[in-house]
């Protein structure tokens, strides 16, 4: 059987109550409380028993103390007296236990608590959550206003569908424990004032629910890399997650350290900020270093998503090594997106020969249903009427043609001024295809290259 | 108006500072005010620290000795001061208990 366990708990700094009767259960279960990690607490087996917890606020401590600091023992002293034992500390929360019937409690003057537990909050908890608030708001933000101008951005990028939402959450829980510190200050105060206590508040279900959609987008995050991302993608996403978490472990690692060396607090934030620094710039370009490497030596191979669907080969069987081109490709469980253009290199030839081909294309695919329209719209609008300084309107439209050369559902091509361009919108389905050719006038074959290979027809 | 720190004491408060009318151990007062009050009244181990803090900033009390971690503290002339204060504002209210009881009373 186990003697240690750990548990990812979800409680606010200031829930007090609802932290010291979760703790008494976890005794009566026969565990008890030993201390709080970054990311869980630790328990150690005990017999069950019935025990009193408290959740005690020391102003002056520090996350960086090495603790406790003899203020704290001082304190510590003072509890002990009357039966409470220190179970564990977490920066200015201190947690004591009693396994006396009915112990005088820690804290018997609401007016001495109140003061207490408000220069405790103004030391970390509500700087830190203010920051946190209008960073999280910020970025938030910036994810609604990319959503509505380039909703394609947002949405065929795993990542962008899992940091955006994220930071919108972080900024309403940051914004929830805010509001509800202020509601209960006035509250205690007031109610202090005749001497009165009022319960901490705890808001543990919406944490929890927020929690579980963070690890859903998480999750959306994951399997638009597993499933759409190519190699490159891949091992990058698990070497960032993997250095999201050595980063959490060196500088919880430095600085448990230096405080157990019994490092001065001023040395201790010193160098874990230091740590902190050093280790997110280092690694990231360790990562960013090792990919390259890897690339050019084989190791990762980038073409699984490296080749684009299309080139001038394909179209006009041009010699590649005459052109330059640039290929993206993302992908998300809501929606793909693929970019090409291809051109001459000035560097690779003698003359820029204006009759040889050029190739731009952008593959949008909708893999709900209700986002056809969507992408539909997206590509027809990339052109759109203009307007002369007189205000006469210069057509510059995508205008609807016969579909069938192209085998597709729909067919539209860009009329500019007073002609039909060689640029064209096409839809096969859920696919949608913003194809440019240039100076190239298709011809039958080019069209059916253009519909099997970036429109996926089948015929 | 904001109201004053110390302006009417607590129990706890006033129990605290009438154990230091002696020199005591802090950590003594937390027997001896329940001696004190038969039980009545009891402070916290928590509270009780942080009075003592405040009190000492306050100049209500000084540190007479410190033996490792265990600290005494006396009252001062301040401190001897609030108390008195405080005494007089709780006979008023028993006086002013006292005759509205007996004017009922005469009724």
């Amino acid at each position: 059987m186990k003697d240690k366990k750990r548990v990812m708990e979800i409680y606010s700094f200031l829930d007090y109550d609802g932290i010291a009767a979760h703790l008494a259960d976890m005794a009566e279960r026969g565990w008890l409380f030993e201390r709080i990690c970054p990311l869980w607490w630790e328990y150690r087996r005990i017999e069950p028993k019935r025990m009193s917890f408290f959740v005690s606020y020391f102003p002056k401590a520090s996350e960086f103390d090495p603790s406790p600091t003899p203020e704290q023992r001082e304190f510590m002293d003072f509890c002990d007296r009357t039966g409470w034992r220190l179970a564990g500390v977490s920066a200015q929360m201190q947690i004591f236990y009693n396994e006396t019937a009915d112990p005088v409690p820690i804290e018997t003057d609401p007016a001495v608590e109140i003061g207490t537990i408000e220069r405790a909050a103004k030391k970390s908890y509500l700087p830190a959550h203010f920051a946190l608030f209008v960073l999280a708001l910020l970025q938030g933000i910036i994810f609604i206003g990319t959503l509505i101008s380039d909703p394609i951005h947002v949405l065929s990028r795993g990542i962008s569908l899992a940091a955006g939402p994220s930071f919108l959450i972080l900024a309403l829980v940051s914004m929830v424990e805010l509001i509800s510190y202020f509601r209960w200050r006035g509250r205690a105060r007031k109610a202090a004032g005749a001497g009165e206590w009022v319960p901490s508040v705890s808001h543990r279900r919406f944490q929890i629910v927020m929690f579980i959609i963070a690890a859903a987008l998480f999750a959306v995050w994951l399997a638009s890399v597993m499933i759409y991302g190519d190699s490159l993608m891949r091992a990058l996403s698990a070497a960032m997650t993997v250095y999201i978490l050595l980063l959490l472990a060196g500088v919880n690692g430095i600085k448990g350290i230096m405080k157990r060396r019994g490092s001065p607090r001023g040395a201790t934030r010193a160098t874990t900020l230091a740590a902190s620094v050093i280790l997110a710039f280092g690694m990231t370009g360790l990562i960013t270093y090792g990919g390259i490497r890897l690339v050019r030596a084989g190791v990762l191979d980038i073409s699984d998503s490296g080749a684009p669907p299309m080139t001038v080969s394909d179209l006009a069987g041009e010699d590649e090594g005459d052109y330059r081109s640039t290929y993206s490709s993302e992908g998300s469980l809501f929606m793909s997106e693929k970019k090409f253009i291809q051109y001459l290199d000035y560097r690779k030839v003698t003359y820029m020969d204006p009759e040889r081909p050029k190739l731009s294309y952008r593959v949008l695919e909708a893999r709900m249903p209700f986002l056809r329209s969507l992408i539909r719209e997206t590509l027809l609008s990339t052109e759109t009427d203009l307007k002369a300084d007189d205000g006469t309107v210069i057509p510059n439209r995508f205008e609807p043609v016969d579909p069938a050369p192209w085998h597709a559902d729909e067919a539209y091509r860009r009329w500019e001024y007073d002609e039909f361009d060689n640029k064209w919108v096409l839809i096969y389905g859920g696919r949608a295809v913003l194809v440019n050719l240039y100076n190239t006038d298709p011809t039958q074959a080019q069209m059916d290259a253009v519909a099997r290979r970036l429109g996926g027809a089948d015929f | 108006m904001p109201r004053l720190k110390f302006q009417t004491l607590t129990e706890q408060m006033f129990y605290t500072l009438l154990c230091l009318r002696r020199e005591c151990c802090g950590m003594d007062i937390l027997d001896r005010v329940p001696e004190l009050t038969g039980g009545a009244v009891t402070v916290g181990s928590g509270t009780l620290y942080t009075l003592l803090e405040q009190f000492l900033e306050e100049g209500y009390i000084r540190e007479t000795k410190v033996e490792g971690r265990r600290r005494s503290y006396v009252l001062t002339d301040r401190g001897r001061e609030l108390l008195d204060r405080e005494y007089r504002r709780i006979l008023r209210q028993a006086e002013d208990y006292r005759r509205i009881i007996d004017e009922e009373a005469d009724k």
